[in-house]
């Protein structure tokens, strides 16, 4: 009974225009998102390795001790592979960011109110523009292959569903089918499964040949552990797709008609994909409000000078770094409280979960790029000891003007250290379980409403 | 079985809906094997309730009605093994060809047996054998589809069959027709429960017929009445003592 459900599913599906027409879109999308992706992901490539080796040479260029001292560097995060699936906040992440050589640690100058420049977190260290803005907006954008199972494949899931129940009712193959000795419960998990087969079926058959696509490329050689990466990326994308069908389902059974079936999934689907995701980070913004980065630095600015004046460089060394880090910090956490809270509110939405998880296990998620941001600071730590220990190793200093030449294995390396895999399926966990519990729930809903639906 | 003979026993079967609305009132019928019973009514008399309660469609507010001698509400499953029904206004899915609609509804019917020479058979016996390769049922005409949706009752050798207004929109041949069909399973033993508002129709082919008016059956005529006496001035005696559009009933159950 339920196979033959499942098949006449299946079979009515395969002939009906929706289907021609979504997997013919699926395939254009999918297969097209991931090479476009593949070309920019080349492109940025291509980019960050003449960054590397243009940036190699700065050190070379310094030759006295004045310049050493103020001598900046320059660094280049490697962009992720996986950011063909999920571009997330890579486009940040692997932007070339500059230290210079003032912020290393807090200098001998005088620097017009401006020592504290050396242990701020907030000064020098990441691109300008991009320092520390909420990740979040930068978050749901890209046509990269999550886009488009969140934004496409989630409205053909429901396209696909939400005519499943009210559909029968108006054509009275619901009513011929329960005149038979079968089920309720039957019918539906029949209909459940054989819809979600029509459209996961193309679905598999679409990336997989994207996947192929991507292997074939002379320009793309896979990224460490890429394989166990990118099945997670493709189960969240099935249990999503999943998600969205029976959301579809779910009005499907609200309703004795399939257009009003159809307004109501619409409407979930504008609600989750579009309105959840974009208004969280604004009710977080409500319930953590934040000063702009420029006005704590601003105050440091401001209260340093006061130092200078009354004091002087001494009382700045003894005073500044403390003030920095209490006033800093509580900023740097504050942040990350809206970040959260914004991230815990627009979970309610399964689209924002799904995006959290897949641009998680991509590497370009959040939590990696927080972790970025901590490389970034510990790096320029390392180049600050780098430098006092170069200062104090060299006997010259007492000759200013002195030529120097430094050696470039005295600078420290950067070694943009990425999430391994365990750390980001850890982090996905949470989404991950998010759409499983959808799932559940919906198909409880579903069932409930449709043991008691009217048929007639 | 006890009642061998009896497939359908509706007793005190009364509906009365959320909207207070009383469909069925108190409704007493048993329909036998070998015969067609014909129920005439207003519209809103309570046919199309009648035969949603047989099928369980809908719970009964009171009464019961049982299907070869099991209780429907009580044992749906079992006793929806022996009926078959025909809608007003047949549908099925317009993307498949007559063939696939067949195919799939005999197959829920639980007919594991059937050969192609059964499925062939049928087609031919409803007129449908050219057409049920061919074309999807979306381009069928009403009588078409009727027609297989009187195929598909058929092919699931059920004991009763239930059709709501079945020649209602046929041409004049088309619903010969079908009375043919009717009347073939009728010699097959079937028991036959329609409604129709064909008053000729039902005189000519009826063993027996009952006249349904505010939800119960006012009069029932046995096959020697239904030949003498002349059914429309009957029918419409009864209809206008009787306004019917369903009554509304205060303190609901
Ligand atoms: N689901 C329902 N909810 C409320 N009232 C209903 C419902 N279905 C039918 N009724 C009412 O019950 C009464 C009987 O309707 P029913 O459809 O059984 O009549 P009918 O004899 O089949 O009429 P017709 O000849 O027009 O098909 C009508 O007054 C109708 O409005
Ligand atoms: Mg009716």
């Amino acid at each position: 009974m339920l196979f033959q459900i499942i098949r006449k599913e299946l079979l009515l599906n395969l002939v009906s225009f929706r289907f021609i027409i979504s997997t013919v879109l699926l395939f254009v999308l999918i297969v097209g998102s991931m090479n476009i992706m593949a070309v920019n992901y080349t492109r940025r490539l291509a980019d960050y390795s003449s960054g590397v080796e243009m940036h190699a040479g700065d050190i070379d260029k310094i030759n006295t001790r004045p310049m050493f001292e103020g001598f900046g560097v320059t660094r280049d995060p490697r962009p992720a592979m996986l950011g063909i699936f999920s571009i997330g906040l890579d486009p940040i992440m692997s932007r070339s960011f500059m230290v210079p050589g003032y912020t290393m640690k807090m200098g001998d100058q005088g620097q017009g109110g401006r020592l504290f420049y050396g242990v701020s977190k907030l000064v020098g260290v990441m691109p300008e523009g991009s320092k520390y803005s909420n990740p979040i907006f930068t978050l749901f954008q890209p046509p990269d292959f999550v886009y488009v199972i969140n934004i496409v494949l989630s409205l053909l899931a429901i396209l696909f569903a939400f005519d499943a129940i009210s559909g029968e009712k108006e054509s009275q193959t619901l009513k011929l089918m329960l005149t038979n000795s079968l089920p309720r419960d039957v019918i539906l998990f029949g209909k459940w499964i054989g819809g979600t087969i029509s459209i996961l079926l193309p679905f598999c058959i679409a990336f997989g040949i994207g996947a192929l696509t991507l292997l074939i490329r002379p320009d793309i050689s896979p990224a460490e552990e890429a394989t166990s990466r990118i099945l997670v990326i493709f189960v969240l994308a099935l249990l999503y797709i999943a998600v969205f069908f029976l959301i579809g389902l779910v009005f499907s059974t609200f309703s004795a008609r399939s257009s009003t079936s159809l307004v109501l999934s619409l409407f979930a689907w504008v609600l989750f994909v579009l309105v959840i995701p974009n208004l969280a980070p604004v009710i977080s913004r409500q319930f953590v409000s934040m000063k702009p980065a420029d006005a704590i630095t601003r105050e440091l600015e401001r209260q340093e000078r006061e130092m200078w004046g009354d004091g002087g460089g001494k009382r700045v060394r003894a005073e500044i770094p403390e003030k920095v880090s209490a006033l800093e910090d509580a900023w740097l956490r504050r942040l990350e409280r809206q970040a959260s809270l914004a991230v815990n509110i627009s979970r309610v939405s399964p689209s924002a979960a799904y995006i959290y998880a897949s641009s998680t296990m991509a590497g370009t998620g959040i939590s990696d790029y927080f972790s970025a941001r901590d490389e970034v600071l510990r790096h320029r730590q390392e180049l600050g000891d780098a430098r006092d220990k170069f200062m104090q190793d060299d006997k010259s200093q007492v000759i200013p003007g002195l030529y120097i030449k430094v050696a470039s294995d005295l600078v420290p390396e950067f070694r943009d250290k990425r999430q391994d895999f365990s750390t980001s399926l850890n982090d996905s966990l949470i989404d991950l379980g998010i759409l499983v519990v959808y799932l559940i729930a919906l198909f409880m809903v579903a069932f409930l409403k449709f043991l008691r639906y009217d048929i007639k | 079985m006890a009642q061998n003979d009896v497939l359908l026993r509706c007793s005190n079967l009364t509906k009365v809906y959320d909207n207070s609305v009383l469909a069925v009132d108190h409704l007493n019928l048993n329909i036998h094997s070998g015969e067609i019973f014909c129920m005439l009514g207003a519209n809103g008399a309570g046919k199309t309730s009648t035969l949603m309660l047989i099928l369980g469609f809908s719970d009964p507010t009171e009464g019961s009605v049982e299907i070869c001698g099991i209780d429907v509400n009580k044992n749906p499953l079992e006793a929806k093994k022996h009926v078959a029904y025909v809608s007003e206004n047949v549908q099925l899915y317009g993307n498949f060809t007559a063939r696939q609609n067949l195919d799939f509804f005999t197959k829920l019917a639980g007919r594991k047996d059937a050969t192609d020479e059964d499925y062939k058979n049928v087609l031919l016996r409803t007129g449908l054998a050219e057409e049920a390769h061919k074309r999807k049922v979306k381009g069928f005409s009403k009588g078409m589809r009727q027609r297989l949706g009187i195929a598909i009752a058929i092919m699931k050798q059920a004991k009763l069959i239930l059709l709501d207004e079945p020649t209602s929109g046929l041409d004049p041949k088309g619903g010969m027709e079908f009375l043919r069909l009717i009347d073939d399973m009728r010699k097959e033993g079937c028991g036959i429960l329609m409604t129709t508002h064909d008053i000729f129709r039902a005189k000519e082919i009826a063993d027996r017929v009952g006249i349904m008016s505010s939800g119960n059956l006012v009069r029932v005529l046995e096959k020697e009445e239904v030949e003498k006496s002349d059914l429309e001035d009957l029918y419409l005696q009864y209809i206008s003592q009787n306004i019917t559009h369903g009554r509304i009933v205060s303190g609901k159950k």
